[in-house]
């Protein structure tokens, strides 16, 4: 308790909320505030119900068996929820960097302690939900009253687990590729479960668990065994399992928070720079130099610097690489479930998964011009260049890595074996080229209007605004008229002809739309440029 | 000028953790053949520096000359590869504990809290330093008001300018009057009414016994304040001495310095067309 006391302990735990509140809220102001505490209260009201079911629900369990998988899955669910916040908050910047507390007058050793109070303090929802399955297990007449007990050893090896995990992955992410692998990782499981639904419609599950359930060797995994010990399924053997993984856990936290504590971001960027190929570097030089061998300055240097900027980007080649990845796995279940039959979706999986990797790009790629490269914006204000110019070489730019986007998914979607007639390859270049080129006309005049800060090195931080967010749900209705018109045409007229006289003329539109966006966009970007400005010196630090 | 802000006795009075502040005769700062290697090459190599307290400090260098590296090291941001660090009698990184109670630091950005308004930031390094939460409260608003951040209400660090980022950092660096000041760049961004009160605080400390180890990129700045400088050059220490022996006959530090360091080999003559 004395620890809890301390000053020291309480500001730290005291700045994480705060820097929690103010990160949500927007500093507390306005509208933010209002939109916290209503989130808060829905939120928590959920994790209040949620406690109050497993209170009420889990006393009219009469089966041992039954209670035990119960509460082995909500303690499983439990661990993940506790394992992933640490890492989401400090991916969003939000989670207190325990490394800059080094230069304070901190014990190190409470330092430790200071980290897994945090996160406990992170995981304030599992722990309420774990004391209303507590109260369940208690007023259980199956259960003994002592079961809960063993909730605790429970919930110090995931703090401690979890202070480990977030600064291995902290480590991890600093490093130039392993961190876009990581992410993608993480990415990629949200869609699995959607995939395996697919392949193994739930009816089958059962004869596949027969099948291959009982080849699995029994594995005392935690939140098992601390559902039997609560169940009161008491053995030796498992309370030593329990207190082992605990013990795990503890030198598993205390050994990555150390080396955290000791790691060196700089030397890990300058062994990395010591061991990058300078064969690649030459290619990549090449690839930089390409538009400024085929277009004039100063759009060449402008498309050559956005050429770079791009490609050094960690978000950007995160969402180029999950645009042919991601964007399959997503689609795949389609192809793999209804679309098995000749027809329907598996035929269009190609032209549907382009369209997917188009709409992902645009985060990146148009809807915020300036802000993703916000330190550049000040300088195409004092430049003696066109702002047009400006947002020319930026829509070449997209239009390039969009075109080669769409190259690899079909490079993908053949190397995968996919059956789909080969006509749908041009098909899904003209649908897509069209949609770009109206993407591009709108997304010109949202970054004037909308123009919010985005850090390029954060991979995964939200950063659409909510005002932009709503123009794409009307945009994206009105864009999908064409391309459905297009459709209708060579459904009506059964002939590929209708389809592309559709999208030529479609295409026609899309370029006299951008044209004149473009001039709108150009002259918002003057008249606007000191609430641009402002604009995008707010959030991460002022611009360079 | 005296600058009085809290109401606190002069440092000679002060007693800390370790004891009565001068009760040693230990220079404030003492490396010896500090060593930092990043992959292959060596950022600080085999540096030894002396600095007496009471003195105001300035360490110069020209960009990538191992500045920062050093400062961080002598922060315990950055362990040495090899060589020894003491400071107010104390070993690092043995003692670090008892060092980083009686020292002050203005950083290099990363170590500001963007999510923390400026009050926020203030009272909680407040309360790192165990000064409890209602005298850092007060504190940090006398500090903000002197600093003239008050004004800054709910803004975010992350929202400050540059100039405003390095005044709440030296408003944090003054919280609890250290015996030691270890500034990275303290003015660059902070306009010349911030920069002149800055200026005149840390005399004001030099004055009663505290000492201030300075890297600056302004020589003018660092001629007007220090006493003594050295001069960093690829990782090794090329100059020590007194403000005056730096600057024998009409030399300038600034001549000292880019005779020392090496000027460009080629001026802007040899450019035709400039």
């Amino acid at each position: 308790m004395g620890f809890l006391l301390n000053d020291q302990v309480r500001a730290i735990v005291q700045a994480q909320f705060k820097g929690i509140y103010n990160k949500t809220t927007h500093g507390g102001k306005g509208s933010g505030r209002v939109f916290y505490w209503i989130s808060m209260v829905l939120w928590y009201g959920g994790v209040l119900f949620l406690a109050w079911l497993a209170a009420t629900a889990l006393p009219e369990i009469r089966s041992r068996d039954t209670l035990t998988k119960v509460v082995s899955g909500g303690l499983l669910a439990a661990m993940l929820f506790w394992q992933f916040i640490p890492v989401m908050l400090a991916t969003t910047g939000m989670s207190l960097d325990l490394k800059r507390l080094l230069v304070y007058p901190v014990a190190p050793k409470r330092l430790f302690a200071i980290e897994v109070l945090l996160r406990a303090s992170t995981g304030t929802e599992v722990l309420i939900i774990m004391l209303g399955a507590a109260i369940g297990l208690i007023r259980s007449p199956i259960a003994p009253a002592w079961g809960p007990l063993f909730f605790i050893p429970f919930t110090l090896c995931n703090l401690l687990l979890s202070a480990g995990v977030r600064d291995l992955l902290t480590r991890l992410l600093a490093r130039r590729g392993v961190r876009e692998v990581v992410i993608f990782g993480f990415v990629l499981m949200t869609a699995l479960p959607q995939l395996i639904l697919s392949m193994v419609p739930p009816d089958k599950w059962k004869n596949y668990y027969e099948l291959y359930g009982g080849r699995i060797p029994p594995f005392p995994w935690p939140w098992h065994i601390t559902a039997r010990l609560a169940a009161g399924d008491f053995t030796l053997d498992l309370l030593a399992a329990a207190f082992g993984w605990l013990a795990l856990a503890a030198w598993f936290g205390y050994t990555q928070f150390q080396r955290g504590l000791s790691w060196d971001a700089d030397a890990v960027k300058a062994s990395q720079r010591a061991t990058s190929s300078k064969t690649a570097a030459a290619g990549m030089e090449s690839f930089y130099r390409l538009p400024s061998r085929l277009l004039p300055d100063p759009l060449g240097a402008l498309v050559e610097k956005e050429f770079r900027m791009l490609c050094r980007a960690p978000r950007f080649r995160l969402v180029f690489f999950m645009g042919f990845s991601f964007g399959l796995v997503i689609w795949l279940p389609l192809v793999l479930g209804r679309g098995r039959a000749p027809g329907g979706f598996s035929d269009n999986i190609l032209v549907m998964v382009s369209m997917y990797a188009v709409l992902l790009l645009g985060e990146v790629l148009f809807w915020n011009n300036f802000g993703f490269d916000r330190t550049a914006a000040q300088a195409y204000y004092v430049m003696p260049v066109k702002l047009s110019t400006v947002l020319i070489a930026k829509n070449i730019t997209a239009v390039f890595f969009l075109l080669l986007e769409i190259t690899i998914v079909t490079v993908v979607v053949l190397a995968l074996r996919l059956k789909f007639p080969l006509s749908k390859i041009p098909e899904a270049f003209a649908v897509t080229l069209m949609l770009s080129v109206f993407l591009l006309a709108i997304g010109n005049l949202a970054s004037m209007h909308y123009p919010r800060p985005i850090d390029p090195n954060n991979s995964w931080r939200h950063s659409n605004a909510g005002k932009i967010q709503g123009v794409l749900l009307l945009v994206y209705p009105v864009l999908a008229l064409p391309i459905a018109l297009a459709y209708l045409a060579r459904y009506a007229f059964s002939t590929d002809l209708a389809f592309y006289g559709v999208i030529g003329a479609g295409f026609v539109v899309a370029v006299l739309t951008y044209l004149v966006s473009l001039e709108s966009a150009a002259t918002a970007a003057d008249e606007r440029r000191e609430a641009i400005l402002t604009a995008l010196s707010r959030g991460e630090g002022p611009i360079a | 000028m005296a600058i009085f802000f809290f109401t606190l006795p002069p440092l000679s009075q002060i007693a800390t953790i370790e004891g009565p502040v001068h009760a040693e005769s230990s220079p404030a700062i003492e490396v010896r053949e500090l060593r930092k290697v990043y992959g292959e090459k060596a950022a600080v190599d085999g540096l030894t520096l002396r600095v007496e307290r009471g003195c105001f400090f300035g360490f110069l260098g020209p960009n990538g000359a191992g500045k920062t590296t050093t400062i961080r090291m002598l922060m315990g941001l950055a362990p040495a590869s090899s060589g020894s660090i003491e400071i107010l009698g104390h070993r690092m990184p043995a003692e670090s504990l008892s060092i980083k109670s009686k020292i002050g630091l203005v950083p290099d950005d990363t170590l500001l809290f963007d999510h923390l308004t400026g009050a926020e930031f203030v009272e909680f390094v407040g309360r790192m330093y165990n000064l409890g939460r209602e005298l850092s409260r007060s504190r940090t608003a006398e500090l903000l008001e002197l600093f003239e951040l008050d004004g800054a209400g709910r803004k975010l660090i992350g929202e400050y300018s540059k100039g405003m980022r390095k005044r709440v950092a030296m408003a944090a660096a003054l919280i609890h009057r250290p015996e030691l000041y270890l500034l990275d760049e303290p003015f660059e961004g902070v306009d010349a009414v911030g920069a002149r009160l800055m200026k005149d605080i840390l005399l004001d400390q030099v004055r009663h016994g505290a000492t201030i180890f300075l890297t600056s990129h302004v020589l003018e700045v660092v001629e007007r304040l220090c006493d003594r400088v050295a001069i960093i050059n690829q990782g090794r220490i090329i100059v020590d001495g007194t403000m005056d022996e730096l600057r024998s006959g009409t030399e300038t530090l600034e001549d000292t310095f880019v005779r020392v360091v090496g000027g460009p080999a080629h001026s802007s003559e040899s450019l035709d067309w400039l």
